[in-house]
């Protein structure tokens, strides 16, 4: 069962980053709790202060900026993303994989913030916003900086944010002319079995440049830079495509994928092969219907 | 719901699909469940749990939670002095708190109770327990290994008055019981047979998920104990709870509330004991409730090793099988032993075998203890037979329902010598599955279709006792000791009283599971309660309505004028008396009722056993994910041949359950042991099915009047999760050719044999 705490609810990031300080020493953030109550239910984790940063106005929210960057704010819901238009118009990848993770009591109450901040290696979001090339700011007691997504994760359950920083916002670049941006999973439980995600660019017929990440199968996601090369140069459609999709699947191969109660390193890897084909071909649908 | 019915007419609303009379409470959330119990001064206890698979307790230092505020006492095994420490109905080998040694990783060592659950929490953070950790298995492999370390190194009391007769074969310190089962020569059959078929076939731990986790309020009242429990068999609880605190059984009581779910993983004794001792010392009422992950450390599925040889001839007939089962039944015995005979048992299948000899074991290892689940031994071996007939049928060029058809057993046919005939036309049950599967239909690249079946000897033993009473105003009241654990019978058991008493449903009111205030009912399990408890019903009213026509004659009838009982009365002189009129006249006031009762012991008819057969007969059609691996079960046939149904739309719904419980057995459910800890118990991880995971479904009730129950009714609700595991293995094979023997069929072990069948091309 859960142990007591005490929670307080900011107003602001100011007051937010002020209850940190007053805090003794077990303290944490509250986001939607899905991840982080759970942990502490089951003992491994103690914290005496949780901090609520639902109340604060500035973590919340979905816009565009003016540059064209989708900006999510942190406490935005899993529910909130999926049934967003402007995440549907801009990022409709990211739109569908809101809509497929977890079940919708966990989407309701589970926040993009916290998803990325707890850094659970099986992750959905954070595989597809790898691939975006996506980036996210930080407020902390020292100011506030921008994080690419790649930098962020550092392990598993472990990023590169200070214990006092309050994360803020994510930042999706806005698709180029020609892209396509994709994401697929398998799950056989609560979480992916194994996720790809392919952000790929068709000039003329032709993929002129993709990304490929990885989830589920490192301790954190991973680019896969052979996968990604691989695909590059490949026709979009004929049996060009389908060659280079299985020398794609073949760089997987190198991926030091961990076992786990879905399966083994071997199988893992295979999965991931698999959704890479499907996740790349939805991205070439996307990027040719968008060129 | 297709509806099959030959069976005699029965009296409304027998037979007729009344709402379940649990549901409005049960969804509008105003059900009490024994975690909704309170009682005055009513403290909390939680439970110190064993980190180590296997461990002897050096010492226990618990004088800081003892002095953390809030606390009311701290209770181990050396606090109990006053208590006989084990029980268990087979075999007494399991403490109520660990003595001396733990022997899995989650077995109660510390019970701290508090003023509320929060700090019985804090306080278990402050006791220190100094463990010597032991070498341990959790494997039945290991445990069997002539190093292997002794779980139990004396055996525990053997506990044969309820009918563990068979002597223990300990071969191996770790084997906790040892059932035979043998008729025929056996040598014979294998030495003149056409074709053997021979295989291990593995079938996984699982957890019984209820939505409720056990919950048990414990209140000592002047020497007498009062347990509110989620137990679906309170008078054996009650018994247990008698002889570990060396009471009169009179003077224990206990009351079952609503029931949340419970699929034989509720059924004896579990934590009752517990939380009577630590109330005991509380000298205050105390609950314990479990969570779901605490639920899982308390009782499982056995999972089971089976090895089987089949024997046939030219023809496809059966000549032989010989089984040898290992059940892996975790740290204590609890049910097994029983779930092992019935193992034995219920390998032959459904057929018609000269000669078999089956051993099972149960084997102690350092897990989670094992105990009853639905079906009880049958999934576990049907996966082994069923997938015998199939690859017999493909080496002799038959099509599997033919080898089917050749072996299955007649109406009336014993399977085993001294055993019930079989009271189900088993061939008419196989040819409604196989039109409503489409068996002829032309299958899709990467389907397949199979269907199997599975006879369990069912019903327990048929002691049972029922009351019924008629008030002055014409309602009934029905008293049994028999639990509504969601299979219906707060509904069933009413529409029979009515139907017997010639009354309407809704004047008939029930009273279930309270040792204190209904009569004696053996156990809820072993799909036993509609045909049992109903036949206990039956007597009743009949006695009740015996004695009312008897005080007809005394108090209504003028002069001798004849008494003619008719449907929910009497007639005298062209005038008719309801029941309640009789109870009024014959106490001459508007007071009074009479009470009629019923019992039921193996003697007429059911003086032979099984009481009942329990039949399943499942079909399904499967597509194979060859890129994935994984299953998808896309139709499911459930023939559910119950002899007569009293709610059909309730039988229908209990062959769903049982079929879809079996279904996430079959392709997912597994608990997994690493370094002597559970991986997955939880939710997160141990993935039961959901509605999501519903095939189309095409279900079937049978009614042939041909049960021994109230218009030749017969058990149902576990038959139709039995054969699904061979089902789905079977239609794999004809879908993609591989031969899964090793359940779960996880997406991985599809693709691993799908990449073997490759490289064997």
């Amino acid at each position: 069962m859960i142990p007591r705490f005490s929670l307080t609810r900011p107003g602001s990031i100011e007051e937010a980053l002020d209850a940190f300080d007053r805090a003794a020493d077990d303290v944490a953030y509250l986001a939607g709790g899905t991840e982080l109550l759970q942990v502490m239910k089951m003992g491994l984790a103690q914290f005496t202060t949780l901090i609520d940063l639902k109340g604060i106005a500035e973590l919340k929210g979905i816009s565009v900026l003016p540059v064209g960057t989708l900006r999510i704010g942190a406490t935005s819901t899993h529910r909130d993303i999926e049934r967003s238009p402007l995440v549907r118009e801009r990022a409709a990848g990211l739109a569908r994989l809101e809509s497929r993770i977890a079940n919708v009591r966990v989407r309701n109450a589970g926040t993009l913030g916290g998803n990325l901040a707890f850094a659970e290696p099986h992750s959905d979001p954070a595989t597809f916003l790898l691939a975006c090339g996506a980036s996210l700011t930080l407020a902390g007691r020292a100011g506030r900086r921008e994080l690419e997504v790649a930098e962020f994760a550092v392990g598993p359950l472990a990023t590169a944010r200070e214990q006092d920083e309050v994360l803020v916002e994510i930042l999706i670049p806005a698709a180029r002319p020609g892209e396509g941006r994709a994401y697929d999973k398998i799950a056989f439980f609560e979480r992916p079995a194994a996720s790809v995600a392919v952000r790929l660019t068709v000039v003329d017929g032709s993929i002129a440049d993709a990304t490929v990440a990885v989830g589920s199968l490192t301790d954190t996601p991973v680019v896969v830079t052979g996968a990604g090369g691989a695909l590059q140069g490949a026709p979009v459609l004929g049996d060009g495509f389908a060659v280079a999709l299985d020398a794609a699947a073949m760089a997987l191969g190198g991926v030091e994928a961990m076992a786990d109660l879905n399966g083994s390193a071997d199988y893992k890897r295979h999965l991931a092969g698999v959704l890479l084909g499907r996740a790349a071909g939805v991205a070439v649908r996307e990027a040719t219907a968008h060129a | 719901m297709k509806r099959v019915t030959t069976r005699p007419t029965a009296p409304s609303p027998i037979g007729e699909s009344v709402p379940r009379r649990d549901g409005p409470t049960k969804v509008t959330g105003s059900a009490t469940y024994t975690v909704d119990v309170e009682l005055p001064g009513m403290a909390h206890a939680q439970i110190l749990r064993s980190p180590y698979a296997h461990a002897r307790i050096r010492s226990i230092d618990a004088e800081a939670a003892r002095r953390h505020p809030g606390v009311v006492a701290v209770v181990t095994a050396q606090d109990l002095p006053d208590v006989n420490l084990l029980y268990g109905h087979a075999i007494a080998d399991h403490p109520l708190i660990a003595t001396g040694k733990v022997r899995f990783a989650g077995e109660p060592v510390v019970g701290v109770i508090a003023e509320d659950r929060a700090t019985a929490a804090e306080a278990l953070r402050l006791i220190a327990v100094d463990y010597e950790r032991l070498p341990f298995v959790t494997s039945v492999e290991e445990a069997l290994a002539d190093d292997a370390p002794i779980i139990h190194e004396e055996p525990g009391e053997q506990r044969s008055h309820r009918g563990f007769e068979e002597d223990i074969e300990r071969t191996h310190p770790n084997v906790c019981s040892h059932s035979r089962q043998a008729w025929g020569d056996i040598d014979a059959a294998f030495e003149g047979a056409h074709l053997v078929v021979e295989g291990e076939y593995r079938y996984p731990m699982c957890y019984a998920y209820a939505m409720e986790p056990y919950t048990s309020v414990a209140s000592w009242n002047e020497g007498a104990l009062t347990v509110w429990s989620s137990a679906q068999h309170p008078y054996m609880v009650r018994d247990d709870l008698a002889r570990c605190f060396g009471l009169p059984r009179g003077a224990v009581r206990v009351v079952v509330p609503f029931v949340g779910g419970g699929y034989g993983s509720k059924s004896y004794t579990k934590i009752e004991p517990l939380t009577a001792a630590l109330a005991l010392r509380a000298g205050r009422p105390v609950r314990l409730a479990l969570t779901v992950d605490e639920a899982i450390l308390t009782t499982r599925g056995d999972a089971a090793t089976v090895r089987v040889r089949s024997a046939f001839d030219a023809d496809g007939h059966l000549l032989g099988r010989h089984g040898a089962i290992h059940l892996n039944t975790g740290a204590y015995a609890e049910n097994s032993p029983l779930v092992g005979r019935k193992a034995a048992n219920r390998l032959g299948g459904p057929y018609r075998i000269p000669a078999l000899q089956v051993d099972c074991s149960t084997v102690y290892t350092n897990t989670g203890p094992a105990s009853s689940f639905r079906g009880f031994g049958a999934p576990q071996v049907t996966l082994a037979g069923e997938s015998q007939m199939d690859e017999a049928a493909e080496l002799l060029g038959l099509d599997p329902l033919e080898i089917r058809r050749r072996n299955l057993l007649d109406p009336g046919e014993r399977p085993w010598p001294r055993a019930r005939g079989i009271d189900a036309d088993l061939k008419a049950d196989l040819e409604l599955a196989a039109e409503a599967l489409g068996w002829d239909d032309p299958l899709e690249p990467g389907h397949g279709r199979a269907i199997c079946m599975s006879a369990s000897d069912a019903g327990s033993e048929p002691i049972t006792t029922a009351m019924l009473r008629v008030h002055a105003d014409g309602s009934v009241t029905v008293m049994v000791g028999s639990t509504e654990i969601g299979q219906g019978s707060s509904t069933v058991l009413p529409q029979i009283a009515a139907g017997e008493m010639g009354v309407p449903l809704d004047s008939v009111h029930l009273l279930q599971s309270d040792t204190g205030a209904v009569s004696y009912d053996r156990s809820t399990g072993a799909s036993r309660t509609t045909t049992l408890m109903g036949l206990g019903i039956q007597a009743a009213a009949s006695d009740a309505r015996e004695q009312l026509v008897a005080w007809a004659r005394d108090a209504v009838a003028q002069n001798g004028a004849p008494v003619v009982e008719e449907r929910g009365g009497v007639r005298v002189a062209g005038t008719f008396h309801d029941w309640g009129s009789i109870v009024r006249a014959w106490f001459g006031a508007d007071a009074g009722e009479v009470i009629g009762r019923g019992y039921l012991r193996r003697s007429g008819a059911t003086a032979e056993m099984p009481p009942f057969w329990e039949i399943g007969c499942v079909g399904v059609e499967v597509r194979v994910d060859e890129t994935t691996g994984e299953i998808d079960v896309l139709t499911l046939v459930t023939v559910g041949d119950v002899g007569a149904a009293i709610n059909p739309q309730l039988v229908e719904s209990q062959d769903v359950g049982a079929a879809m419980m079996g279904l996430g057995m079959a392709i997912r459910e597994e608990l997994v042991y690493e370094n002597g800890n559970l991986l997955n118990g939880n939710l997160f991880d141990y993935r039961v099915p959901r509605t999501t995971d519903v095939p189309e479904l095409r279900t079937i009730v049978v009614e042939r009047g041909d049960g021994v129950g109230v218009y030749g009714a017969k058990g149902g609700g576990e038959g139709s999760l039995n054969p699904v595991a061979a089902a789905i293995a079977n239609a794999v094979y004809r879908a993609a050719g591989i031969r899964l023997r090793e359940a779960p069929f996880t997406p991985e072990r599809v693709w691993q044999a799908l990449r073997e069948r490759d490289a064997g091309r």
